[in-house]
């Protein structure tokens, strides 16, 4: 068994970091928006070192809307590091598959963005427009990172054998792609799905996953064998946007390592050394 | 008795308050800034507006959340007044959803109506039809933008002739809408074609078009005089324009829609022309000017 020592030397980087300036407008179950003080402490609960902050720009199932202006200079009033991953939405500007979305994302670059996303909307991920967004990111040397929903309303849309995922990670080979699943994806379609990523791993280079929820309905998409298997694949990332919501996956992370079920390598690289390499060039 | 100008307010507004820190357009250009519009509004003889915050990805920049527009207004309360910009793919992205709960919620923060509308899709589809449902419900009046089709552009979709926002008037009898843009202007002649009317179609105009019989039929219906669209729907044939004037001097809405603080706006100053000259009564100005506003969002008590 690990010490909590050796857990609490390996800092993780948050590729997920969301919170907002208000919660006074609840979420219509009465559940509250994340502040800056709720994630302060979701930090310190999962030995979180480096954010990479995310807008919440969600059009489709959306509650808050924020800018990524809006999460720069949050950070900056509240005196934490900014640093941060740049929401680009494809139908921005023109609403077209042409448009030129470098223009936003070297604006962002120049900015400090090291990455573009996360990307919410709810249109095809291999749709002409998201196609577009990801030559982009090719074009400006930076990372994606995509919240996939399937045909629940939020995020991308996919089929659940990932086929149009599969198409944009096979296009784009020079530029990573990382997922996410959104909350609407759970239980057994979450662990079909999270089956379906893995074997993507498996056939190409450019694919990786935030590390999916670890709760009791999703046991099925974190079996610590897949996530040994594929250590050098995954990132640890919050994307907790509900105060009450419990997160599970840093704790449940930081046991497989105290039970050596994995590596101190394998714990390091799911826990930050993966978001430097994926992040790497927009530093 | 020497005529006199009164002051405008101004319906339709934007401004972003990052101190030129967003993301600028192609052109370099961005959206001015509150101090910016003060300076501006000094020519222009405005003393109030109604910020129009922008949520919409279709056709954004900067994606500006309601709660940035309440700071804005909360910064300068004696000009900024504001209503609430509502997605009808918000909450559960369904036409199910009650999008009273975001509007009531807003409306209790000062918003007076709800807008700009931009969502690309059909004006009457399910989700256009709910936001309307809980607008009427709320008695918030709505501000959109057509836009002439889907996809590579932005604004509710209609069709020639807009029949869809008539059928939307027609099943929401309480429903108040500010019309805007140039599909929903060009419709003021019977020369509005699928080529001409998403521009500025020009000379003198023949025959009434669609809009003024759905202003004649529908009280609901205003027309949002701001940006260049609706000022060359006045101003291309003059005497159609002051005739249209009067008739709806009760549903006509002086506005700007200034979006970047090098905008050349003719309205204000084309409005006190045609007062001073004698082309539009005494009543029609200063209802258009600012009694229509001050009634539609109770502004006196």
């Amino acid at each position: 068994m690990k010490a909590n020592n050796d857990i609490l030397k390996i800092k993780k980087t948050d590729i997920h970091a969301c919170f907002f300036a208000s919660d006074d407008l609840k979420y219509p179950d009465g559940s509250s928006p994340m502040l800056f003080e709720d994630y302060k402490v979701l930090c310190e609960e999962n030995n979180i070192g480096v954010s990479l902050l995310t807008a919440e720009m969600r059009t489709e199932g959306g509650h808050l809307c924020q800018a990524n202006e809006d999460i720069i200079l949050l950070a900056r009033e509240k005196g934490f590091p900014v640093r941060f991953l740049s929401s680009v939405d494809p139908r921005f500007a023109l609403n077209r598959a042409s448009t030129d979305l470098s223009h936003f994302i070297n604006y962002y670059k120049e900015l400090g963005s090291e990455g573009v996303g996360c990307i919410y909307s709810n249109i095809s991920v291999d749709s002409n427009m998201s196609m577009n967004l990801y030559d982009h990111a090719k074009k400006c040397g930076l990372s994606v990172f995509l919240e996939i929903g399937f045909d629940t309303g939020k995020g991308l849309i996919d089929d659940i054998s990932l086929s149009g995922l599969e198409n944009a990670v096979k296009a784009f080979p020079e530029v990573n792609f990382v997922i996410c699943f959104a909350d609407t994806v759970s239980g057994e379609k979450l662990g079909k799905a999270v089956e379906n990523v893995y074997a993507l791993f498996d056939k190409y280079g450019n694919i990786f996953m935030q590390l999916p929820e670890a709760s009791n309905d999703n046991n099925c998409a974190v079996k610590p064998e897949l996530v040994k298997k594929y250590s050098n694949k995954l990132l640890f990332g919050t994307g907790k946007v509900i105060r009450e919501k419990e997160f599970f996956t840093g704790r449940y992370l930081d046991g497989l390592y105290a039970s050596e079920s994995l590596t101190e390598e394998e714990y390091c690289n799911i826990c930050c050394k993966n978001a430097e390499k994926v992040f790497a060039s927009g530093r | 008795m020497g005529k006199k100008l009164v002051k405008k307010i101004d319906i339709h507004v934007h401004a972003m308050n990052y101190e030129l820190f967003e993301v600028p357009r192609f052109d370099g250009g961005r959206y001015a800034t509150p101090k910016q519009l003060l300076k501006m509004y000094e020519e222009l003889g405005v003393d109030k507006a109604v910020l129009l915050p922008e949520i919409f990805p279709e056709c954004g920049w900067v994606m500006q959340s309601n709660e940035e527009g309440m700071k804005i207004v909360e910064q300068y309360p004696d000009t900024f007044m504001w209503f609430c910009n509502i997605d009808p793919r918000m909450g559960k992205n369904s036409p199910d959803t009650d999008l009273g709960y975001y509007m009531s919620y807003y409306k209790s923060k000062g918003a007076l109506g709800v807008g700009e509308v931009v969502y690309n899709d059909n004006a009457d589809d399910a989700f256009m039809d709910n936001l309307f449902y809980h607008a009427a419900r709320l008695d918030m009046p709505v501000t959109f933008h057509i836009g002439p089709v889907k996809g590579g552009c932005y604004g509710i979709v209609d069709d020639l002739g807009l029949p869809r926002i008539e059928r939307m008037l027609k099943k929401h009898p309480k429903l108040r809408l500010f019309g805007h843009s140039q599909p929903f202007w060009a419709e003021i002649g019977d020369d509005c074609n699928a080529q001409n009317r998403n521009s500025y179609p020009s000379g003198k105009i023949k025959g009434e078009g669609a809009l003024v019989r759905l202003m004649r039929e529908n009280k609901g219906l205003f027309g949002d005089l701001s940006a260049g669209s609706a000022f060359n729907a006045l101003s291309r044939d003059p005497e159609f324009g002051y005739a249209f004037i009067e008739e709806f001097k009760e549903q006509l809405l002086f506005g700007t829609d200034i979006c970047d603080p090098r905008n050349d706006m003719e309205l204000s100053h084309w409005l006190d022309k045609a007062y001073l000259d004698g082309n539009i009564s005494e009543e029609a100005y200063y209802l258009v000017s600012r009694g229509n506003a001050e009634r539609e969002l109770k502004l006196k008590s």
